[in-house]
Formats: C-alpha cells, sequence, structure tokens
C-alpha cells in the first residue's frame, strides 16, 4: 500500500505537467509502453480490477484529461518517477484511438 | 500436366542444396517424392497409416480460405474447399490454392538449415548444410556483435503478414531491443489505408455482394483475387448490379464489367473529382446523412468546382458525357453504391489524396455503414498475446527512416525511405538483416538499391520455406515448416461478417523444417534470458490463452476449421458513435492534413507525361500467383511458365517488333529480358509485365532465367504521405534483345 500512495502521489504530481496539446511534455513513448505494461497491467488487464485498459480506449483528448485528474487515484503497485508517469502519458497519447498511428494490415 | 509427369525425378535434387546442385529440375508425383526421399533414409517409407480430413486455412495468399486437406497413407493428397468457411471464400478454393499440396513436395522447397560457405559471395549460392544449433548459434552470434559495435537499432526485422506467426517475429524485433521493423504495407497499400483512415477513422470493407452500383478503378478482381469480392463481384444480387471498370488493360475484370474505360494512367482522382462535381452541382448528394454525420461539406462544394467532366475528360480520356452519366447513376443507387477501394497497391506518388478523393465520392452518397455500401469491419476479439519487451538502459535511436514520411506507421515502416537512409547511414547504420517471410529484392522497387543495401549488411539472416531471391543472398537459411505441417495460431479475420481462421498440421513437418514460434523461441534463448523469458511458452499454451475467454472457438477450429458468431452482417453499427477521427464524424474537410500543411480537400495533379519513345510500365497481380512466392510451384508454373510484356500492335508496328521475340526494357534504374507480347489489351503509351518472374535465386529451378523482373526496372518513387511505393511512375524503353 506504501508503493500506491506513492503513486498516487506522483500521479498527482503529473497532473500538473500535462499538457493539453502534446501530452506530457519531455515523455519518452517507447520507455513509457514498457512502463505501462510492467506497471499498469496489473491492474487494467481482463478480469482485473481495473478491467482492460490499452492506448486505444480513449482519444488522445481524452488521454490527456484523464492524465488532469483521473489519473491520480488509478491505484498502480508500482513506484514510479513523475518522468515515468510522462512516459506513460506520451505512450497513451501517442496510441490513441484518434492518434497519426495509421492501421495496418495482416 | 502431361508434361510434367513425364519429368523423372532426380533423386539428386533432394539431398537438399549441400552440394549446390542446382542444375537440375525435376518434379514428380507426391508419392514419387516420398518414395524417393524415403529411399534417401531421410523420411519413413508411407505405411498404412490409414485416412483423415484436416481442417485448416490456406497459405498460398492474404485471403486465408477454409480447406479440408485429405491425407492418406501421411501424404496429403488433395485439398479441398471447406463449406463451412462459406462467409470468407464461399466454399472456395482457388488454382493457387488447389497447387498449395505442391508446397509441401516441391523438390525446390528449403529442407536443412544451410549456411553460406566461407568464402563465397553471397549471391553465389554457395551454401552447405547445417545442423540448427549451428546455424542457430550462427544467428545469435552475429545479432549479438552487431549490437554491441553499432546499437541494437542496426538490426532490421523485415516480415509480412499472412504467416499467422508475425508477431512472435515482431515480438523477437521489439525484445532484442530494435525499433526497426519494415513490414509489406508501403509495398501494398498504406495509402489505401491512409486515405480512408483519415476520412473515416478506418479502412472499411465494400460490400460487394449487395451493392447494385460499383466503379472499380484497377483493383483486378477477377485476377487479383480477393475473398469474397472476386466471387461476389460475379453474382451480384438478382442481377441488378451493374459493375464500371477501369484500367488502362482489358484485364479479366473488364471481361466482366458492363463498361470498361481504359482510363490513362494516373488520373483516376480526375474522374472522381469530376463525379463529386456533378453530384453537387446537381444535388444528388445524400444532405440528410451529409449535415448529421460529416464535416467539411461546405469547403467541398466551392473545392470541386473548376473540376468539371469536361475538364476531366481531357485528363483521364473518358468521354465527359459518360462521366456525367456515371455519376447520376452512382447517386441514384446510392446508398447501395460503392466506388470500390479494395486491395489494390498504389500506383502514383499521390495515390492518398487519390484515395480521399474516392472515400469523399463515397461519403456524399451517405453509403457508410449501410447494406451495400461501405462497412467498416467487425471483428471477434481473441484474448491478446502480451509481453514485456526489456528495457535496455543503452542509447537506442529511434526508427531509421522516422519523420520520413508524414504519417509512418512504427510497426511497418516506410521501405524506400528507409532504404535510401540505410544505405547513407544516415543517421546510423544498418548492419543486420533478419527476414521473415518477405522477400524484399522482389517486392521493393529498384532492385539494384536493395541488393546495394544488402552488401553492406555484416549479416544476413532469411527464415521461409523456399529459396526465395532473399534468402538466395543471405548467410544463414532457416527453412520454416509449411503451412499444411505446422501449427499456427488463431488468427481474426475482421470484415463485413468476422471470422476466426487457423492452421493446424495435416502431416509432421518433413525434412529438417520447423514452426516459426521453435526457431524465434531458439534464437530468443541464445540472444538472453531476459529475452527467452518473454517467449517461454508452447504453441499450446499460446492457443488456449488466445480463447480463455471463450474455449469453444479453438473447438469449432479443430473441427470445423472455424469459427464465426453469425453468417449475417449488423449493418449500421458505428452509425451514432464517434468514429477514429478528430472530430468523430466523417472527414471531408481534414483539418489533420491542413495542420500538417498538406491538402486537406484533394487537389488535382497532372502525372507526368509519357516521354516520346518511352512507355509507361505498368505492373500486376495474377490469378495464378501470390507476388513472387508461387511463381515457382510446379502447378502453377505449368499454367504460366514465363511473362512477356504487353505492347499495343500499333507501337510494336512502329518498333518494327513482333509478337514473340526477345525484347529488352531499359528504365532508369534497371534493365530486363523477357518475351514481347503484341496484345490490343493495353492502351499504346503503356507497357504491362506480370510480377513474379526474373528471379535470381538458381534454387527456383522452374522459374530462374524466365521472364522479368518489374522489381528491376521500377524506380522507387513513393508517396510522402504514406511512404507507399509508386508502381506506376516508371518509364521503358523496348529494344529487339
Amino acid at each position: 500500500m506504501k508503493r500506491l500512495a506513492k503513486v498516487i502521489a506522483i500521479l498527482s504530481i503529473a497532473a500538473f505537467c500535462a499538457s493539453a496539446a502534446v501530452a506530457a511534455e519531455g515523455g519518452n513513448a517507447k520507455k513509457g509502453k514498457y512502463l505501462f505494461k510492467k506497471n499498469c497491467k496489473s491492474c487494467h488487464v481482463e478480469g482485473a480490477e481495473g478491467g482492460v485498459v490499452t492506448p486505444m480506449k480513449k482519444t488522445q483528448a481524452q488521454w490527456d484529461r484523464f492524465f488532469e485528474d483521473k489519473a491520480k487515484g488509478c491505484a498502480t503497485k508500482a513506484g514510479i518517477s513523475e518522468q515515468d508517469i510522462k512516459d506513460v502519458q506520451q505512450y497513451l497519447f501517442d496510441h490513441a484511438a484518434d492518434s497519426d498511428q495509421p492501421e495496418t494490415c495482416g | 500436366m502431361a508434361r510434367l509427369l513425364e519429368k523423372k525425378v532426380s533423386r539428386r535434387h533432394f539431398m537438399g542444396l549441400s552440394s549446390c546442385a542446382l542444375a537440375t529440375i525435376a518434379i514428380g508425383s507426391q508419392v514419387k517424392v516420398l518414395k524417393a526421399l524415403a529411399k534417401d533414409g531421410r523420411i519413413d517409407a508411407p505405411t498404412g497409416l490409414g485416412s483423415k480430413d484436416v481442417y485448416s486455412s490456406c497459405g498460398m495468399c492474404v485471403n486465408k480460405c477454409g480447406f479440408i486437406a485429405r491425407v492418406k497413407d501421411g501424404v496429403i493428397q488433395k485439398l479441398d474447399p471447406n463449406p463451412e468457411f462459406f462467409i470468407r471464400s464461399r466454399a472456395m478454393l482457388c488454382a493457387r490454392g488447389n497447387a498449395g499440396v505442391k508446397v509441401v513436395y516441391d523438390p525446390d522447397r528449403l529442407k536443412y538449415p544451410l549456411v553460406r560457405v566461407e568464402g563465397s559471395k553471397r549471391g553465389e549460392g554457395k551454401f552447405r548444410r547445417a545442423t540448427w544449433e549451428e546455424a542457430l548459434d550462427l544467428v545469435a552470434k552475429n545479432m549479438n556483435e552487431i549490437k554491441d559495435k553499432y546499437s541494437r537499432a542496426s538490426v532490421m526485422f523485415a516480415s509480412t503478414e499472412g504467416t499467422f506467426s508475425e508477431h512472435f517475429f515482431t515480438q523477437l524485433a521489439e525484445c532484442y531491443g530494435s525499433p526497426n521493423t519494415l513490414r509489406h504495407p508501403t509495398l501494398c497499400l498504406s495509402s489505401n489505408i491512409q486515405g480512408f483512415g483519415a476520412t473515416f477513422g478506418t479502412n472499411p470493407t465494400p460490400d460487394v455482394l449487395n451493392a447494385d452500383f460499383i466503379i472499380m478503378s484497377g483493383a483486378n478482381r477477377s485476377e487479383a483475387l480477393m475473398t469474397p469480392d472476386s466471387i461476389d463481384l460475379l453474382r451480384g444480387d438478382g442481377g441488378k448490379r451493374k459493375l464500371i471498370y477501369l484500367d488502362p488493360r482489358f484485364t479479366k475484370t473488364s471481361a466482366k464489367a458492363d463498361e470498361w474505360y481504359p482510363i490513362k494512367p494516373g488520373t483516376d482522382m480526375a474522374f472522381i473529382l469530376a463525379m463529386i462535381h456533378v453530384i453537387v452541382t446537381e444535388n444528388l448528394q445524400d444532405q440528410a446523412f451529409i449535415d448529421e454525420f460529416t464535416v467539411g461539406f461546405e469547403q467541398l462544394v466551392p473545392h470541386v468546382a473548376p473540376y468539371t467532366p469536361e475538364w476531366a475528360a481531357t485528363e483521364c480520356e473518358i468521354p465527359a458525357a459518360d462521366i456525367r452519366r456515371i455519376a447520376k447513376e452512382f447517386a441514384a443507387a446510392a446508398p447501395r453504391a460503392v466506388y470500390y477501394q479494395g486491395r489494390r497497391s498504389s500506383f502514383m506518388a499521390n495515390d492518398t489524396q487519390m484515395r480521399r478523393a474516392m472515400a469523399i465520392l463515397n461519403a456524399i452518397v451517405g453509403n457508410w455503414d449501410t447494406k451495400g455500401g461501405l462497412i467498416p469491419n467487425a471483428n471477434i476479439e481473441l484474448t491478446k498475446h502480451d509481453y514485456l519487451a526489456p528495457w535496455y538502459d543503452e542509447d537506442i535511436p529511434g526508427r531509421l527512416d522516422e519523420g520520413s514520411v508524414t504519417y509512418l506507421s512504427e510497426k511497418d515502416g516506410a521501405w524506400p525511405a528507409f532504404r535510401d537512409r540505410a544505405l547513407a547511414a544516415d543517421p546510423y547504420p544498418i548492419k543486420g538483416m533478419m527476414v521473415y517471410k518477405q522477400n524484399p529484392l522482389a517486392s521493393v522497387p529498384n532492385r539494384a538499391k536493395t541488393l546495394k543495401l544488402m552488401e553492406q549488411m555484416d549479416f544476413i539472416c532469411t527464415i521461409d520455406i523456399t529459396m526465395s531471391d532473399t534468402a538466395w543472398y543471405s548467410d544463414v537459411v532457416l527453412p520454416e515448416a509449411t503451412y499444411l505441417e505446422r501449427q499456427d495460431p488463431l488468427e481474426a479475420l475482421g470484415g463485413i461478417v468476422p471470422v476466426v481462421a487457423f492452421r493446424q498440421p495435416c502431416i509432421p513437418p518433413m525434412f529438417e523444417s520447423k514452426e516459426s514460434l521453435w526457431i524465434i523461441q531458439e534464437i530468443a534463448k541464445r540472444l538472453s534470458e531476459e529475452i527467452a523469458a518473454e517467449f517461454d511458452f508452447t504453441m499450446e499454451e499460446h492457443l488456449h490463452h488466445q480463447v480463455k475467454h471463450n474455449p469453444q472457438i479453438l473447438e469449432d477450429l479443430r473441427t470445423k476449421g472455424i469459427y464465426y458468431e453469425s453468417t449475417e452482417p449488423n449493418y449500421g453499427r458505428t452509425r451514432g458513435t464517434a468514429l477514429k477521427t478528430k472530430s468523430g464524424k466523417i472527414e471531408i474537410f481534414s483539418q489533420k492534413y491542413a495542420d500538417n500543411g498538406l491538402d486537406p480537400l484533394p487537389v488535382y495533379t497532372r502525372p507526368t507525361a509519357v516521354p516520346s519513345n518511352r512507355y509507361r510500365l505498368l505492373v500486376g497481380r495474377h490469378a495464378y500467383f501470390t507476388h513472387g512466392t508461387t511463381a515457382n510451384n510446379p502447378y502453377l508454373h505449368d499454367i504460366m511458365p514465363e511473362n512477356t510484356l504487353w505492347l499495343n500492335p500499333v507501337e510494336a508496328q512502329k518498333l518494327g517488333l513482333k509478337n514473340g521475340q526477345m525484347v529488352k526494357v531499359r528504365s532508369a534504374v534497371g534493365e530486363e529480358k523477357l518475351k514481347l507480347e503484341v496484345t490490343q489489351k493495353i492502351r499504346p503509351d503503356s507497357v504491362y509485365m506480370a510480377h513474379g518472374f526474373g528471379v535470381l535465386s538458381k534454387a527456383q529451378t522452374n522459374i530462374y532465367g524466365k521472364g522479368g523482373s518489374d522489381a528491376a526496372l521500377i524506380e522507387e518513387k513513393y508517396c510522402p504521405i504514406s511512404g507507399n511505393v509508386a508502381m506506376h511512375e516508371t518509364f521503358v524503353e523496348i529494344l529487339p534483345a
């Protein structure tokens, strides 16, 4: 639970850093993907308490809003830094439902 | 077929490539092959194994049609269409599907791991048989050396769809730490996906079966087969169907069309914009639909004002009266009318904007997500295979081709742009090439450049079932079990009516071929414990994971070869819901494009005029072949042993060339020799050749030395928005050989 509290605190700080236009400034999406899978998936998989979450679940604007408020309450079990939060936000923003990533073939 | 049977089986050939004895080609019946192999001591002689039927799905092209393999005494006798697969393949199996048997019993198939003989040059074809242990050690050793000397990004991973196992290969790339995966979409239809995606938020499927009016631009569906479209195109609904077909060639689809127009290549957008002009000028659009579901119609109206049918007629050489009439008929038939985008490669560098024009024309007649219109794909969910690619605290750069095109797919890359940067080591060198099934030497335009790219590699490994040109130029060649011998994961095939397919082995893998998962796991084990840990599962475990939410899927696949939840389309699912565009609506005017400095509405640009004494080179697919992968198949080779160069009789006479004679075809990047076919089936300003010939690999013994390679001739122009190559922007000179 200590780690949980820490993450909530970090997420709260991160909320101040969130930019509406380009997600988290200075976020590394590649690292964010790793951190997202490593930290967020413990709660956000099928059957778990948080339900399935993928980047495609929200639009870019919705992700930004999420990181402004609801992310504070996103209780994960890992302790990650402010920079880590930025990285996760950047990853989710870059791969959101309305992102520039085109559909693929096969 | 008699000619094939007359040929004698050469035992030497079945010895594989260990002695580099590649001069002899032999074809035999399956039983003959097996007997020869048995005598050789490499497999057991056929015994009384009884008979069985195995349900699986085809691997000969992109369609994955269902079949039932009739297996007797451990030998696949025949592949029959699976009636249960009606939803996708209409219970049909084409010539290629039938010829699948020969993929297994093909003397030219890869049989053992091969290592290029020390001291020999790439392309000489000097390989020696190696053990799996040695070959895999060599792969891992080289991958680790390149990582240590340069960076993890200096190994590129090229692969393509269709194997159902490709995601294991891209997982290997990600776990190894390279961002440089190069998939096929920029050689295929990334511009199509981009243009329709920018408009609808997705690339929908035309409801061919139920459309009353279809316009098709060059997607030659009667030869470039797509199921169920190729079949449905001919069926229609109660004979009401009208098919308008635009193609510079008289193809099989032209023969089946109600009207065929030999459009001037590269001018499709003029035709489409003029249709839009007619529709909005005469107020034939579906205004209620436009008001509710789209944005930007008000900008479209003035935009198309100059694009009159009379103007378009001079561009595309289709009479203005016909354009006007077709536009009215199209609008009258809507919403059961589609301008079919379907599957077709990209012909011109402006292809994304041409696709945008197509998408907009469809949008304004309100055919979105309604019977006979454009239907967003439905999917059956499978539980995703998840993994955690290790994080390396090393300085690994981003994709080499980053920023090379406006919308780069980070998983697919952009082939020609990537190749140019790799050749210049800009901003960093690419020194290793891992290839799975893809055959860039045959598929990426300007083959000479791809050869240069391969020359600069420290190491090349290819995993395939056949000695492709790319395998021929590799250092290590690993034989994958064919689609008839291996268990493949489940694959959700999205569409108007979604299904799930998979593959199960009809017979055990022959020779020393292995399932790709095993090959990739063995490489992973040799790279690091961390990477190996992400591949620590069996195929059986993976299958059960995919269906853990619904085990019935796997049960149905094993017993019927297909899983589906409905046989009927569910129209209108997305109406009233937000689309995956910025506005959530259909974007006629694309603010996203405007923000990126692109035309927010498609602007016509005239294609470069054909220089004097030159011809525009057109390429195309064929009902008998899939890209560069099946021309060497003995059954298919018997139907079409080589490709020819089509030339209009008027031009042939001018050049003094005769039907059947050998000619040289010269472009700015290459020269090929092939037989001339003088035919009225092509416009005088263009020439055409089928894809898949003129191979470099002497191990493709049926077709080596036959026909010409289009990849050797085509210049690598590409769409700056999607990165898709432009296949029809090359001019060639024709000379007697």
